[in-house]
Protein backbone atom coordinates (compact mmCIF):
# COMPACT_ATOMS: atom_id res chain seq x y z
CA UNK A 1 0.00 0.00 0.00
CA UNK A 2 1.54 3.20 -0.83
CA UNK A 3 1.41 6.05 1.14
CA UNK A 4 2.11 9.61 0.07
CA UNK A 5 1.29 12.68 2.73
CA UNK A 6 0.07 15.77 1.62
CA UNK A 7 2.99 18.46 1.76
CA UNK A 8 0.66 20.73 3.20
CA UNK A 9 -1.91 19.26 5.87
CA UNK A 10 0.45 15.84 6.02
CA UNK A 11 -2.70 13.88 5.16
CA UNK A 12 -2.62 10.81 3.17
CA UNK A 13 -2.60 11.78 -0.81
CA UNK A 14 -5.39 9.67 -2.75
CA UNK A 15 -4.23 7.25 -5.17
CA UNK A 16 -6.11 8.58 -8.33
CA UNK A 17 -3.84 11.77 -7.65
CA UNK A 18 -0.76 10.03 -8.82
CA UNK A 19 0.90 10.77 -11.70
CA UNK A 20 -1.60 12.37 -13.05
CA UNK A 21 0.67 15.52 -14.99
CA UNK A 22 -1.56 17.82 -13.92
CA UNK A 23 -2.68 19.38 -11.01
CA UNK A 24 -4.98 17.92 -8.79
CA UNK A 25 -6.73 18.78 -5.57
CA UNK A 26 -5.55 17.26 -1.84
CA UNK A 27 -8.25 15.42 -0.41
CA UNK A 28 -7.98 16.61 2.95
CA UNK A 29 -7.26 20.39 2.36
CA UNK A 30 -7.93 21.04 -1.00
CA UNK A 31 -4.24 22.45 -2.14
CA UNK A 32 -3.40 22.33 -5.90
CA UNK A 33 -0.79 19.63 -6.19
CA UNK A 34 1.30 17.31 -8.67
CA UNK A 35 2.18 14.16 -7.26
CA UNK A 36 4.27 12.21 -9.62
CA UNK A 37 5.33 8.38 -7.74
CA UNK A 38 7.62 5.78 -9.25
CA UNK A 39 8.19 2.53 -8.88
CA UNK A 40 11.09 3.18 -5.96
CA UNK A 41 8.18 4.13 -3.83
CA UNK A 42 7.23 -0.24 -3.52
CA UNK A 43 11.27 -0.63 -3.33
CA UNK A 44 12.64 -2.72 0.02
CA UNK A 45 15.12 -0.44 1.68
CA UNK A 46 18.70 -2.22 1.28
CA UNK A 47 20.91 -2.88 4.35
CA UNK A 48 24.28 -3.69 4.54
CA UNK A 49 25.53 -7.59 4.48
CA UNK A 50 26.94 -8.56 8.47
CA UNK A 51 30.30 -10.37 7.71
CA UNK A 52 30.58 -14.13 7.44
CA UNK A 53 32.04 -15.50 10.48
CA UNK A 54 34.94 -17.18 9.69
CA UNK A 55 34.72 -21.43 9.40
CA UNK A 56 38.16 -22.49 10.55
CA UNK A 57 41.47 -20.77 10.62
CA UNK A 58 43.04 -21.04 7.17
CA UNK A 59 40.93 -18.59 5.79
CA UNK A 60 41.29 -14.86 5.30
CA UNK A 61 40.00 -12.55 7.89
CA UNK A 62 38.59 -9.11 7.56
CA UNK A 63 41.68 -6.34 8.20
CA UNK A 64 38.90 -4.69 10.25
CA UNK A 65 37.26 -8.05 12.10
CA UNK A 66 39.29 -10.51 12.51
CA UNK A 67 36.67 -13.06 13.40
CA UNK A 68 35.27 -12.61 10.05
CA UNK A 69 35.65 -13.57 6.75
CA UNK A 70 37.09 -11.75 3.81
CA UNK A 71 35.27 -10.99 0.83
CA UNK A 72 37.01 -8.57 -1.13
CA UNK A 73 40.52 -6.19 -0.43
CA UNK A 74 40.52 -2.58 -0.54
CA UNK A 75 41.26 -1.65 -4.01
CA UNK A 76 43.05 1.28 -2.65
CA UNK A 77 45.49 -0.24 0.27
CA UNK A 78 45.14 -3.75 -0.16
CA UNK A 79 43.12 -4.56 3.14
CA UNK A 80 41.06 -7.27 3.22
CA UNK A 81 37.49 -6.53 3.78
CA UNK A 82 34.67 -8.31 5.33
CA UNK A 83 31.13 -7.88 3.37
CA UNK A 84 30.11 -4.98 5.98
CA UNK A 85 33.52 -3.59 5.48
CA UNK A 86 33.52 -3.59 1.42
CA UNK A 87 32.35 -0.31 0.47
CA UNK A 88 31.55 0.00 -3.41
CA UNK A 89 32.03 4.04 -4.79
CA UNK A 90 32.69 4.48 -8.18
CA UNK A 91 32.64 0.58 -9.39
CA UNK A 92 35.72 0.46 -6.67
CA UNK A 93 36.04 -1.65 -3.70
CA UNK A 94 37.37 0.41 -0.67
CA UNK A 95 37.75 0.35 3.25
CA UNK A 96 36.74 2.71 5.33
CA UNK A 97 39.64 4.51 6.15
CA UNK A 98 40.26 5.22 2.21
CA UNK A 99 37.25 5.86 1.65
CA UNK A 100 37.63 8.77 4.46
CA UNK A 101 40.73 9.64 3.13
CA UNK A 102 39.40 9.83 -0.28
CA UNK A 103 36.75 12.25 1.05
CA UNK A 104 38.71 14.61 3.01
CA UNK A 105 41.33 15.28 -0.14
CA UNK A 106 37.88 15.62 -2.08
CA UNK A 107 39.03 12.67 -4.90
CA UNK A 108 35.56 11.28 -4.75
CA UNK A 109 33.51 13.93 -6.45
CA UNK A 110 30.40 12.54 -5.75
CA UNK A 111 30.67 12.43 -2.25
CA UNK A 112 31.42 16.00 -1.31
CA UNK A 113 28.51 18.08 0.26
CA UNK A 114 29.44 21.38 0.67
CA UNK A 115 32.75 23.35 -0.44
CA UNK A 116 34.39 26.74 1.41
CA UNK A 117 34.94 29.29 -1.14
CA UNK A 118 37.69 30.87 -0.48
CA UNK A 119 37.68 33.03 -3.72
CA UNK A 120 33.84 34.93 -2.50
CA UNK A 121 35.35 35.20 0.48
CA UNK A 122 38.88 37.16 -0.67
CA UNK A 123 36.36 39.07 -2.89
CA UNK A 124 34.26 40.15 -0.22
CA UNK A 125 37.22 41.23 2.04
CA UNK A 126 38.38 43.59 -0.87
CA UNK A 127 35.07 45.11 -1.67
CA UNK A 128 33.98 45.97 1.70
CA UNK A 129 36.33 48.91 2.32
CA UNK A 130 34.87 50.48 -1.38
CA UNK A 131 31.73 51.00 0.49
CA UNK A 132 32.80 54.62 1.83
CA UNK A 133 31.60 54.13 5.20
CA UNK A 134 34.28 50.96 5.98
CA UNK A 135 37.56 52.72 4.19
CA UNK A 136 39.16 52.85 6.96
CA UNK A 137 39.22 49.03 7.75
CA UNK A 138 41.32 48.13 3.83
CA UNK A 139 44.67 48.76 6.20
CA UNK A 140 43.35 44.85 8.21
CA UNK A 141 40.92 43.89 4.91
CA UNK A 142 43.53 44.40 2.21
CA UNK A 143 46.72 42.58 3.40
CA UNK A 144 44.23 39.84 4.72
CA UNK A 145 42.44 39.82 1.46
CA UNK A 146 46.05 39.13 0.06
CA UNK A 147 46.62 35.85 2.29
CA UNK A 148 43.25 34.49 1.28
CA UNK A 149 44.47 34.55 -1.92
CA UNK A 150 48.14 33.00 -1.26
CA UNK A 151 47.16 30.49 0.80
CA UNK A 152 43.90 29.38 -0.94
CA UNK A 153 45.06 29.93 -4.75
CA UNK A 154 44.69 26.02 -5.34
CA UNK A 155 41.30 25.62 -3.23
CA UNK A 156 38.33 24.72 -5.67
CA UNK A 157 35.84 27.17 -6.25
CA UNK A 158 32.13 26.41 -6.45
CA UNK A 159 31.62 23.00 -8.04
CA UNK A 160 30.27 24.78 -11.29
CA UNK A 161 32.83 27.40 -11.59
CA UNK A 162 36.58 26.59 -12.28
CA UNK A 163 37.50 29.73 -13.14
CA UNK A 164 39.68 32.08 -10.99
CA UNK A 165 38.43 35.53 -11.86
CA UNK A 166 37.37 36.23 -7.96
CA UNK A 167 40.60 35.74 -6.67
CA UNK A 168 42.12 38.11 -9.75
CA UNK A 169 39.63 40.85 -9.11
CA UNK A 170 40.30 40.23 -4.95
CA UNK A 171 44.25 40.73 -5.67
CA UNK A 172 44.20 43.74 -8.34
CA UNK A 173 41.88 45.54 -5.10
CA UNK A 174 43.44 44.35 -2.72
CA UNK A 175 46.85 45.46 -4.35
CA UNK A 176 44.97 49.21 -4.94
CA UNK A 177 44.39 49.15 -1.25
CA UNK A 178 47.83 48.36 -0.26
CA UNK A 179 49.36 51.09 -2.80
CA UNK A 180 47.23 53.27 -1.78
CA UNK A 181 48.21 52.75 2.41
CA UNK A 182 51.66 53.26 1.33
CA UNK A 183 51.42 56.32 -0.73
CA UNK A 184 49.39 57.65 2.80
CA UNK A 185 52.77 56.25 4.98
CA UNK A 186 55.79 57.68 2.54
CA UNK A 187 53.62 61.07 1.83
CA UNK A 188 53.48 61.68 6.09
CA UNK B 1 37.83 21.09 -11.84
CA UNK B 2 34.57 22.41 -13.27
CA UNK B 3 31.54 19.69 -13.89
CA UNK B 4 29.62 22.13 -15.90
CA UNK B 5 30.00 19.95 -18.67
CA UNK B 6 28.61 17.01 -17.21
CA UNK B 7 25.22 18.61 -15.73
CA UNK B 8 22.69 20.86 -17.40
CA UNK B 9 20.88 23.48 -15.51
CA UNK B 10 17.02 22.55 -15.05
CA UNK B 11 16.07 25.79 -12.39
CA UNK B 12 17.28 28.77 -9.77
CA UNK B 13 16.20 30.31 -6.71
CA UNK B 14 16.82 31.81 -4.00
CA UNK B 15 17.03 35.32 -2.06
CA UNK B 16 19.78 37.96 -1.62
CA UNK B 17 21.85 35.39 0.81
CA UNK B 18 21.13 32.25 -0.70
CA UNK B 19 21.14 30.76 -4.16
CA UNK B 20 19.68 27.59 -5.02
CA UNK B 21 20.01 25.40 -8.39
CA UNK B 22 19.07 22.28 -9.36
CA UNK B 23 21.57 20.61 -11.91
CA UNK B 24 20.52 17.51 -14.01
CA UNK B 25 23.16 14.75 -14.07
CA UNK B 26 23.46 11.52 -16.05
CA UNK B 27 22.32 9.43 -13.09
CA UNK B 28 21.05 12.29 -10.33
CA UNK B 29 20.01 15.67 -9.47
CA UNK B 30 22.68 18.10 -8.13
CA UNK B 31 20.65 20.23 -5.61
CA UNK B 32 23.53 22.73 -5.00
CA UNK B 33 22.73 25.47 -2.47
CA UNK B 34 24.91 28.15 -2.30
CA UNK B 35 25.25 30.60 0.87
CA UNK B 36 28.10 34.01 1.07
CA UNK B 37 30.75 31.83 1.76
CA UNK B 38 29.77 28.09 1.59
CA UNK B 39 28.18 26.19 -1.28
CA UNK B 40 26.54 22.44 -0.01
CA UNK B 41 25.67 19.85 -2.49
CA UNK B 42 22.84 16.96 -2.53
CA UNK B 43 22.47 14.34 -5.09
CA UNK B 44 19.45 12.54 -5.80
CA UNK B 45 19.80 9.70 -7.98
CA UNK B 46 17.00 8.88 -10.47
CA UNK B 47 16.78 4.76 -8.77
CA UNK B 48 16.55 6.52 -5.35
CA UNK B 49 13.62 8.92 -6.14
CA UNK B 50 10.15 7.50 -4.91
CA UNK B 51 8.08 10.88 -5.47
CA UNK B 52 8.25 14.10 -6.62
CA UNK B 53 5.21 16.34 -5.18
CA UNK B 54 4.59 19.89 -6.11
CA UNK B 55 1.76 22.01 -4.53
CA UNK B 56 0.57 25.46 -5.43
CA UNK B 57 0.68 28.14 -2.59
CA UNK B 58 -0.48 31.48 -1.84
CA UNK B 59 2.24 33.39 -1.58
CA UNK B 60 1.87 35.10 -5.13
CA UNK B 61 -1.27 35.98 -4.32
CA UNK B 62 -0.33 38.05 -1.21
CA UNK B 63 2.77 39.33 -2.75
CA UNK B 64 0.43 40.82 -5.53
CA UNK B 65 -1.87 41.97 -3.30
CA UNK B 66 1.02 43.63 -0.88
CA UNK B 67 2.88 45.08 -4.37
CA UNK B 68 -0.55 46.65 -5.81
CA UNK B 69 -1.20 48.08 -2.20
CA UNK B 70 2.16 49.82 -1.89
CA UNK B 71 1.71 51.19 -5.37
CA UNK B 72 -1.08 52.48 -4.77
CA UNK B 73 -0.02 54.20 -1.62
CA UNK B 74 3.03 55.71 -3.89
CA UNK B 75 1.17 56.93 -6.62
CA UNK B 76 -1.52 58.62 -4.01
CA UNK B 77 1.29 60.08 -2.32
CA UNK B 78 2.86 61.29 -5.95
CA UNK B 79 -0.85 63.14 -6.43
CA UNK B 80 -0.94 64.85 -3.30
CA UNK B 81 2.64 66.48 -2.39
CA UNK B 82 4.79 68.23 -4.98
CA UNK B 83 8.00 69.11 -5.91
CA UNK B 84 11.03 66.42 -5.37
CA UNK B 85 8.86 64.05 -2.69
CA UNK B 86 6.54 64.43 -5.59
CA UNK B 87 8.62 62.62 -7.87
CA UNK B 88 10.32 60.47 -5.75
CA UNK B 89 6.49 58.93 -5.07
CA UNK B 90 5.76 59.06 -8.67
CA UNK B 91 9.22 57.25 -9.64
CA UNK B 92 8.72 54.65 -6.43
CA UNK B 93 4.71 53.69 -7.62
CA UNK B 94 6.26 53.33 -11.28
CA UNK B 95 8.43 50.72 -9.28
CA UNK B 96 5.91 48.98 -7.65
CA UNK B 97 4.09 48.87 -11.01
CA UNK B 98 6.61 47.08 -12.50
CA UNK B 99 7.33 44.74 -10.00
CA UNK B 100 4.24 43.54 -9.50
CA UNK B 101 3.25 43.20 -13.38
CA UNK B 102 6.29 41.10 -13.34
CA UNK B 103 5.72 38.93 -10.12
CA UNK B 104 1.77 38.93 -12.20
CA UNK B 105 3.27 37.48 -15.35
CA UNK B 106 5.69 34.72 -13.84
CA UNK B 107 2.61 32.78 -12.94
CA UNK B 108 1.79 30.76 -9.30
CA UNK B 109 4.21 30.18 -6.72
CA UNK B 110 4.68 26.58 -5.53
CA UNK B 111 6.81 24.36 -3.38
CA UNK B 112 8.20 20.90 -4.50
CA UNK B 113 9.54 18.06 -2.69
CA UNK B 114 11.67 15.36 -3.35
CA UNK B 115 10.95 11.94 -1.30
CA UNK B 116 13.61 9.09 -1.56
CA UNK B 117 13.03 6.32 1.01
CA UNK B 118 15.71 8.31 3.50
CA UNK B 119 14.38 12.01 3.22
CA UNK B 120 11.90 14.40 2.28
CA UNK B 121 13.44 17.33 0.84
CA UNK B 122 11.76 20.70 -0.28
CA UNK B 123 13.66 22.12 -3.24
CA UNK B 124 13.86 25.98 -3.05
CA UNK B 125 15.12 26.06 -6.73
CA UNK B 126 11.68 25.47 -8.10
CA UNK B 127 9.24 28.47 -6.69
CA UNK B 128 6.98 28.83 -10.34
CA UNK B 129 4.74 26.59 -10.67
CA UNK B 130 5.05 26.67 -14.46
CA UNK B 131 8.30 26.15 -14.28
CA UNK B 132 8.31 23.27 -11.96
CA UNK B 133 5.51 21.40 -14.04
CA UNK B 134 7.77 21.84 -16.91
CA UNK B 135 10.92 20.18 -14.76
CA UNK B 136 8.75 17.44 -13.70
CA UNK B 137 7.98 16.83 -17.03
CA UNK B 138 11.69 16.44 -17.92
CA UNK B 139 12.39 14.36 -15.04
CA UNK B 140 9.40 11.86 -14.76
CA UNK B 141 10.56 10.11 -17.72
CA UNK B 142 14.39 9.89 -17.23
CA UNK B 143 13.37 8.73 -13.74
CA UNK B 144 10.51 5.98 -14.84
CA UNK B 145 13.75 4.57 -17.52
CA UNK B 146 16.12 3.96 -15.15
CA UNK B 147 13.56 2.52 -12.48
CA UNK B 148 12.73 0.13 -14.99
CA UNK B 149 16.40 -0.62 -15.81
CA UNK B 150 17.13 -1.11 -12.24
CA UNK B 151 14.09 -3.49 -11.52
CA UNK B 152 15.00 -5.34 -14.96
CA UNK B 153 18.58 -5.65 -13.57
CA UNK B 154 17.55 -7.23 -10.22
CA UNK B 155 15.13 -9.82 -11.35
Amino acid sequence: MIRIACPKCNGELSQNAFNTSSLTECNSCGVRLRADVFPAINKQTETGLPGEALADGTEASCFYHPQKKADSHCELCGRFLCALCDLEINAQHLCPACLEIGQKKQKFTNLENHRILYDKIALILSIIPFTLIFWFVSIITAPATLFVVIRYWKSPSGIMHSNKVRFVLAFIFAGIQIAGWTMFFVSL
Amino acid sequence: MSLRKQYKRLCSGGHLFYRYTLWLGQDHLLYISAGMFVEEYKRFYFHDIQSLIVHQTESWKVWNIVLACLGALFLIMAIASDGPGAIMAGIMAILMVMITAANFFKGPSCAVYIQTAVQNEKLHSMVRLKKAQKVLDTLKPLIVLVQREVAVAER
